[in-house]
């Protein structure tokens, strides 16, 4: 019995401390009839990491390349958006973005060169509010009054940490 | 008369008159000397005494009280270097042996077989039954605890035998009944006249010839460690084998005379050992060893709380009763904080020095300590920009993440300061304990302030004590 409540202690102590890593990984847009992808023509990934209450990473996009076929391949990828003022809750996240509309990839010094450009209406930045759990994230992609219902799903694999084009 | 040779007279007189006084002391005897200056640190020589076995009735004589056995134990218990477990604590002590407590209850079932045995005429299987039960019964010492019952299963098998026609085994066993209970008798009137007969044939034999006492008490009872004394009273003496470190001593005192009891007890006394190996009260010079866990926290830090866990090994002398010296260290990394600011695992090497006050409860050893602690500490790696935790130098813009600017870097530091302990650890099998013990620290000195300080953690850890 002591030994036991010597090992919760111990549990209990090990897990206070421990990271908090919730959201963080790779999550590509999915559509379904409560969620089209009227945004533009393009899908969205995100590369996200978690420290506590804080999110930060990349929003990548890729061109849609229409129904069956794999929209998140290389060379799909049309842009790249770092992710702004990133808050975690339990149940959820949101972050800011850059105009989606922007042709492409930033730069040290912001331009961006020529790659696809979104039929979206130009915004300034563009706001992700997204609710769910470790497998699923839905919620809203919107500027001002325009919103857009999106839906992600958590995918395996390493965040990308770098809006430099990679290669194809 | 010269100055020198007055002087020469005043010092021989001084000397008789000192040996004068030297020689009208009173005597003292060596036995009051030793028991005067007995030191409490030695043990005491143990000496179990057996309930007396009072063959006074089977000579016609009334049995009951002795005040002679009483001036003996009386006696025997005056002196300081002795520890007389008596009559009633040595029946406890058979009684609750392990291996009494095991054996008694297949002895007395084989005596009820064989009681069941003979009530239905079955005299062989009741002699066999009986048999097994009184050689169990003499083999635990129940003769000792409970006298009566071992007498009437003798009894009952010394009927059996006679039954059957054994009149020389039943004799014999009728025999060893009388001298283990001389109350147990057969009643003339209620059972068989010729059982009767032979049983007060049995008697009388014995008091032709009453066997002699180092035959009766020749084996050494199961008792625990120690000297052993069994007497037997008789109406005219008490005779007393003592059992001793493989040594069968028999002595025998005459009743006639007042103070009877102590002379046996003086003579049993000059045969026993002044006094037990020496006693250790507590566990000196003994060298603890142990390792294992180690799990602390930084509770003053530049970000939030972490963990830090690895391997811990410690040592503790004991100098003095209470006293021990103990030395501990520790090898840990670090885990994360809940925000990640921390940005590398800090690996932290500590070690301790204090002299520690320990208290042995029984099975479980108690300490607490207060000393100097020196800790090294690698390099500590902060920052607060989530950018900058994600992704990699020159994967973001500066104004996303500066990693000159938003990342702090603290070197290698050494701190020393002093330390507090408590510990308890539980002896669990043989001389292997398992321990826990809670350490705090504050530095005081350190070659680099990288933020980290007042350690507290706890360590579980496996110990042995060496020697």
């Amino acid at each position: 019995m002591r030994l036991r409540l010597l090992m919760v202690a111990t549990g209990f102590m090990l897990s206070a401390c421990s990271a908090e890593r919730g959201f963080s990984g790779v999550w590509q847009q999915v559509c379904d009839d409560a969620h089209p992808c009227d945004a533009g023509g393009v899908r969205y990934a995100l590369h996200l990491g978690r420290f506590g209450d804080a999110v930060t990473g990349l929003v990548v996009r890729y061109r849609d390349p229409g129904p069956d076929l794999d929209p998140f391949r290389k060379s799909n990828d049309c842009g790249c958006f770092i992710v702004d003022s990133g808050l975690a809750r339990t149940d959820g996240l949101s972050f800011r973005i850059d105009d989606p509309t922007l042709p492409g990839y930033p730069d040290e010094v912001g331009t961006r060169d020529e790659t696809c450009e979104p039929t979206l209406p130009e915004c300034e930045a563009w706001r992700l509010v997204l609710r769910g759990d470790d497998d699923v994230l839905e919620g809203t992609l919107s500027c001002g009054n325009r919103e857009f219902a999106v839906r992600f799903e958590a995918v395996s694999g390493r965040p990308r940490t770098t809006c430099l084009r990679p290669t194809p | 008369m010269n100055p020198s040779r007055r002087g020469a007279c005043w010092v021989g007189l001084l000397v008789l008159s000192l040996v004068g006084v030297a020689q009208g002391a009173p005597p003292v005897s060596d036995a009051a000397r030793l028991n005067a200056a007995w030191s409490p640190e030695m043990a005491r020589t143990v000496v179990w005494v057996l309930p007396p076995l009072d063959h006074r009735p089977i000579l016609g004589e009334p049995g009951g009280v002795s005040p002679a056995f009483g001036d003996f134990l009386k006696a025997l218990r005056s002196w300081n270097n002795l520890d007389v477990r008596m009559p009633d604590r040595a029946v406890g002590a058979v009684t609750g042996s392990a291996q009494h407590q095991q054996a008694l209850p297949l002895a007395r079932a084989a005596a009820r077989r064989g009681l069941e045995d003979y009530r239905q005429v079955r005299l062989s299987s009741a002699i066999e039954a009986l048999g097994q039960a009184l050689e169990t019964f003499l083999a635990i010492g129940q003769h000792w605890v409970a006298p009566s019952e071992v007498a009437r299963t003798e009894q009952t098998r010394g009927l059996a035998l006679l039954e059957k026609g054994d009149e020389v085994a039943a004799a014999a066993a009728f025999r060893r009944g009388l001298l283990v209970e001389p109350a147990v008798r057969l009643r003339a009137g209620v059972d068989r006249p010729a059982a009767v007969e032979a049983q007060e044939q049995a008697r009388l034999a014995l008091v032709d010839g009453l066997p002699a006492v180092q035959a009766l008490f020749a084996r050494r009872p199961a008792l625990p460690g120690g000297a052993v004394i069994q007497v037997r009273i008789l109406p005219d003496r008490l005779e007393v084998v003592l059992h001793e470190g493989g040594r069968l001593v028999v002595e025998q005192q005459v009743l006639g005379m007042p103070d009877a009891g102590e002379r046996l007890a003086a003579r049993l006394w000059a045969c026993l050992p002044l006094a037990d190996e020496p006693r250790r009260r507590s566990p000196t010079r003994k060298l603890h060893l142990d390792a294992g866990f180690a799990w602390f926290a930084f509770t003053k830090a530049p970000t939030e709380v972490f963990g830090n866990v690895g391997l811990a090994v410690g040592a503790a002398l004991d100098l003095a009763s209470h006293i021990a010296l103990e030395a501990r260290g520790s090898l840990t990394i670090s885990s994360r904080d809940r925000e990640e600011d921390l940005r590398a695992d800090v690996p932290v090497g500590r070690l301790s020095l204090a002299p520690a006050f320990v208290a042995d409860l029984g099975r479980l050893r108690t300490s607490a300590s207060v000393g100097m602690e020196v800790a090294l500490m690698g390099p500590v790696t902060t920052t607060t920009n989530p950018a900058c935790k994600f992704f990699g130098p020159d994967e973001v813009p500066a104004r996303i993440c500066d990693f000159a600017r938003d990342v702090d870097r603290r070197e290698t530091a050494w701190t020393v300061g002093p330390a507090l302990g408590l510990g308890a650890s539980l002896r669990l099998v043989d001389e292997i304990e398992l321990g826990l013990r809670l350490q705090a620290a504050l530095y005081l000195l350190r070659t680099e302030d990288n933020g980290l300080d007042r350690p507290v953690g706890l360590q579980v850890v496996l110990g042995y004590p060496l020697f």
